[in-house]
């Protein structure tokens, strides 16, 4: 017998299409699901902590503030550094002002010492606004560069040590003593000094005839361990004149008794100097150009003599090739051998980069400033290919290096991002990033007859992108994983300003799904306020934790019977729990016991189905559903007609073969081994192990007779979809006139 | 590999599949086999109570090692730990700090203007570390606490009046010490001149699977002060009051 019915073809259960007029097969929500390597939408994610933080743990000694800020303030920044050529990987985190790293094992379980997990790199950083991005992470070879564009850049080298990057302040002056060839006749010594002199060539500087006077004029700077060279300390002057007296015709040697100590990361100091200048004093200088005299490898010495003729001197001193920076820089990138640093309060518009080689060293010469085209300010600099990308807030230029030369040229005119934490580099997509009116991507080079192209990529969900919050935009993050072969990118909805909802772009078929909670009421489930991808591509999530009291009242970690979610940073992993919540009981200490929070709501929720013809009626009377079988517990579907918004609920189906359900021969399940609740729990060494198999479940829905259908299926538990088809029948029911009724009025 | 997570979820009533109960499983056995990094290691892993006694073919051989050198090495999957102590503070024959575990007469005892071995003098004949190391880098520290100091004797300061007093002598005397791995100099301490000094030489070196001997060795320079006739004892005596090696094989 067959069924009297009309059927669709199977339809792909495919990604959101939020389009009117989207095809069949398409979806308006999905979230929390991910795309099975092996096809289809499967959702059998959760999130764990990434410390476990045990059945309880006491913080014995409660440190004000510091326990507030560790469990409760929400993470400012996440970065994973794979520090080069040593396998040591690196999670740093800025939380409430604290900068610092976590170990994944403090080998101690000594609960009072949970502090160990931190190293702590610095403290009382500036707390990003709604409208900051934030601190960037910029490596350069084994060196990390932290900047947010207020404190002073950290300049990280791994472990705990890590110093001021660059040169922030002026290099110091020197002290010399002055020369006093009086003394040598036997005068008495005012000041300064007579030692060492020199009669024979060449040692010695000056002129030693009498009546002669010599001038000179020396700067030092500091050599980094990156290579890099401090600019030129302001000159100081020697001048002196032999006087007439023979046992004065000296040639002398100069005097440092004050050489001053570089800051840390200082390995060494030059000096330069003048060629004698034969003035009677400074006012009168005329020659500026310094020559190397001597490079001192050291940093702590504090005299050195320079006997060191002028005829010795030939390298002359390039007076532009070092200057100091700023605090302001707040974004970076590598790329072309050199760090590049822009934007930033104090110079919005400029980009300056350092010498090749030598990361910390910026020349006078070597910016350029973009503020004479429209664009706005600086939001980001990232490399690609061999280009760098300048986004900016409503455009984006392009960086290359050609014949020796930087040029910059503007790409898009028009398209740009403050989202500056939303760009990354995904294969076979390119450089998305977040705009207030979608996503983007920027493909292409410019080599080879390749041309950059601009193009918008959110069109499948153009209807999420009108939720973003364009005040908070700049909050946006997100985070590329190889190993879940997507792109996630989150951001605040309007009117909040932490980020709670998330798209994503899967790249095994580039389609699209979302993250956020069921209700808006478990939003705070999703607050996730950064993002990182560790070297296995397991991504880590930084969290805006919740604390409450059980009446509902927000609260703080150090509060009794406050409730935490989401303490600590997190995994996006096939955890069957969503990260765990923990308890407070202040006492001796505060006592945090945990208990594992449940999975929110995952839900594929189809687009409205015309069955290809909307103008005529069709009956739906069942929804026939190809997924993998996954056990015993219940799948609900709920559908609705018409463009109600009211879902009714069809009975409940198990994702398992129809045929042998609630049989001894049902495929073996976890336990319990519970006869109401299953006749085949797990035995190990006695039930034979089954491969998942491709099953159809099907679903009775009754609907009236309607133009358009949908339904939504919904499980916390892995729901693994890959097709669908609706059973339905069609009445031959044209479309109704409407003029019959049109020239009456309307009726009440 | 970096700390490991729940890769599939497990629920009550969940189908039992085969992945269901070996990926998980997988991934931590990866960590068992070595696949490890910096997260999986203990924040203060490497402290004395976490070493322990040869127990396999690649500990120390040196079974003879007497009370009067402590000795001990332990291995892991990615790295091994080693170390030789000869100290005044810790081995039982010995009192105090301030008493040294070797003393060496320069003017009476034998010894070289070369390089001299440890192992040529009373109770450091165990010192040498020996062991079986695996391809990879040997990263340690060599530390050595002694004393070589000046000789400080009564010289005639004035004729008229006859004056004397006491004078320091040790121009031109320097000690160096050096690390050898296998008889090969890997490191040394440059010349450290007349002074108690405690010498920290830090040393790292490639290495085959093969077996390898690390001891240290001094050169000292002194001398003897012929003519002077208020002088009997004309070299201060070379002291050494502790010694120790450690070095991890890092395999991996």
């Amino acid at each position: 017998m067959s069924v009297k019915s009309l059927s669709l073809k199977l339809a792909k259960a495919g990604g959101i299409d939020q389009d009117l007029k989207a095809p069949i097969g398409t979806a308006e929500d999905i979230f929390n699901f991910r795309v099975d390597p092996s096809r289809g939408w499967l959702c059998d994610r959760g999130i764990e902590p990434w410390i476990a933080p045990g059945a309880s743990f006491t913080v014995a000694e409660v440190i004000p503030g510091l326990i507030d800020t560790l469990l409760g303030a929400k993470v400012d920044s996440l970065f994973i550094w794979t520090k080069q050529s040593t396998g040591q990987t690196y999670i740093l985190a800025e939380q409430g002002g604290y900068l610092f790293y976590i170990w994944g094992n403090k080998g101690s379980s000594v609960a009072s010492d949970w502090r160990r997990n931190y190293i702590i790199l610095d403290a009382n950083r500036h707390i990003p606004r709604q409208n900051e991005v934030g601190t960037q992470y910029i490596p350069y070879g084994n060196r990390l560069l932290i900047i947010n564009g207020v404190d002073k850049p950290i300049w990280f080298y791994g472990d705990t040590r890590l110093r001021d990057f660059s040169f922030l302040l002026p290099t110091p002056t020197p002290d010399i003593l002055d020369i006093e060839p009086d003394y040598l006749g036997g005068s008495n010594l005012l000041s300064g000094t007579a030692f060492p002199n020199f009669t024979t060539a060449p040692l010695g500087l000056g002129d030693r005839a009498s009546g002669d006077s010599s001038f000179y004029a020396y700067r030092i700077s500091f050599i980094t361990d990156s290579g890099s060279e401090s600019p030129l300390s302001a000159p100081i002057y020697v001048n002196w004149t032999i006087p007439d007296d023979t046992a004065a015709e000296k040639r002398f040697g100069i005097f440092f008794n004050e050489l001053p100590i570089g800051p840390k990361g200082t390995v060494a100091r030059r000096i330069y100097r003048t060629k004698n200048q034969r003035l009677g004093d400074s006012q009168n200088a005329v020659d500026g150009v310094f020559y190397f005299v001597k490079q001192l490898n050291d940093n702590s010495s504090t005299e050195f003599i320079d006997i060191i003729s002028d005829t010795s001197l030939t390298a002359p001193v390039d007076t532009t090739a070092s200057t100091v920076i700023d605090t302001a820089y707040k974004y970076g990138a590598t790329w072309n051998g050199r760090l590049w640093l822009g934007g930033g309060l104090t110079h919005p518009t400029k980009i300056i980069y350092s010498l090749s080689g030598l990361p910390e060293q910026f020349s006078i010469s070597g910016y350029f400033d973009v503020g004479n085209e429209k664009g706005g300010a600086i939001t980001a600099l990232y490399s690609y290919y061999n280009n760098l990308l300048v986004f900016r807030e409503a455009s984006i230029e392009v960086i290359r290096f050609n014949n020796g030369a930087f040029s910059i040229s503007q790409v898009s005119p028009s398209v740009g991002t403050r989202a500056s934490n939303s760009i990354q580099l995904i294969p076979s997509i390119g450089v998305v990033f977040l705009t207030n009116d979608g996503f983007y991507a920027i493909t292409g080079g410019l080599d080879g007859g390749s041309a950059i192209s601009v193009t918008k990529i959110s069109s499948p969900i153009s209807k999420e992108v009108g939720l973003i919050s364009t005040a908070s935009i700049a909050k946006a993050v997100s985070v590329y994983s190889e190993k879940e072969k997507e792109y996630w990118c989150h951001y605040p909805t309007k009117g909040t300003v932490t980020p709670s909802r998330g798209a994503v772009i899967h790249t095994l078929d580039t389609s699209w799904s979302l993250r956020h909670a069921d209700s808006p009421e478990d939003s705070y489930l999703f607050n996730f306020t950064a993002m990182a991808a560790d070297p296995e591509g397991n991504i880590i999530l930084g969290t805006a934790p919740t604390w409450r009291l059980p009446n509902g009242n927000s609260s703080t970690p150090s509060t009794n019977t406050a409730i935490g979610h989401l303490v600590g940073l997190q995994v996006w992993s096939g955890a069957s729990y969503w990260g765990y919540a923990l308890t407070a009981a202040v006492g001796q200490g505060i006592t945090y016991t945990s208990a594992k929070v449940d999975l929110p709501l995952n839900i594929y929720e189809s687009g409205w189905i015309d069955f290809g013809n909307n103008s005529i009626k069709h009956r739906v009377f069942s929804v026939d559903v190809e997924i993998m079988s996954y056990g015993d517990y219940a799948i609900d579907l709920d559908w609705g007609q018409d463009y109600n918004s009211t879902w009714n609920s069809a009975p409940s189906q198990q994702p398992a073969k129809s045929e042998i359900l609630f049989t001894t021969a049902e495929d073996p399940v976890f336990g319990p081994a519970n006869p109401a609740l299953t006749k085949v729990p797990f035995t190990v060494g006695t039930s034979a192990l089954k491969e998942g198999r491709l099953i159809r479940i099907r679903w009775d829905v009754q609907t009236s007779l309607v133009d358009n259908f949908r339904f939504r299926l919904k499980s916390d538990k892995p729901l693994h979809l890959l097709s669908y088809n609706l059973i339905y029948d069609s009445a031959d029911q044209l479309p109704l006139n409407q003029r019959a009724r049109g020239t009456s009025g309307q009726p009440w | 590999m970096s700390k490991v997570f729940t890769d599939i979820p497990i629920h009550n009533l969940q189908q039992v599949k085969p992945e269901s109960l070996n990926r998980n499983i997988d991934k931590y056995l990866e960590a068992f086999n070595g696949t490890l990094d910096g997260h999986n290691f203990p924040l203060e892993s490497v402290v004395t109570t976490d070493f322990f006694l040869p127990r396999d073919s690649n500990s120390l051989q040196d079974t003879a090692a007497g009370t009067d050198v402590f000795q001990r090495g332990t291995s892991y999957s990615t790295q091994a730990y080693y170390q030789t102590r000869r100290s005044s503070s810790f081995e039982p024959t010995i009192t105090d700090v301030w008493t040294p575990c070797l003393t060496i007469n320069l003017d009476n005892d034998s010894w070289s203007k070369g390089f001299n071995l440890l192992t040529e003098f009373t109770d450091f004949e165990d010192f040498p570390l020996t062991f079986n190391a695996i391809e990879g880098q040997l990263v340690g520290c060599a530390t050595i606490d002694f004393e070589h100091g000046t000789q400080v004797f009564e010289v005639v300061v004035s004729d008229d009046p006859p004056l004397s007093g006491s004078r320091s002598r040790g121009f031109e005397w320097w000690s160096e010490w050096g690390v050898f791995v296998n008889n090969v100099l890997v490191a040394r301490s440059g010349l450290i001149f007349p002074r108690r000094h405690t010498v920290q030489i830090p040393f790292t070196v490639p290495v085959g699977s093969q077996q390898v001997t690390i001891d240290v060795r001094f050169i000292t320079v002194t001398s003897r002060a012929q003519g002077s006739p208020t002088l009997e004892v004309t070299s201060s005596e070379f002291n050494i009051f502790s010694a120790e090696i450690w070095v991890r094989n890092q395999i991996r």
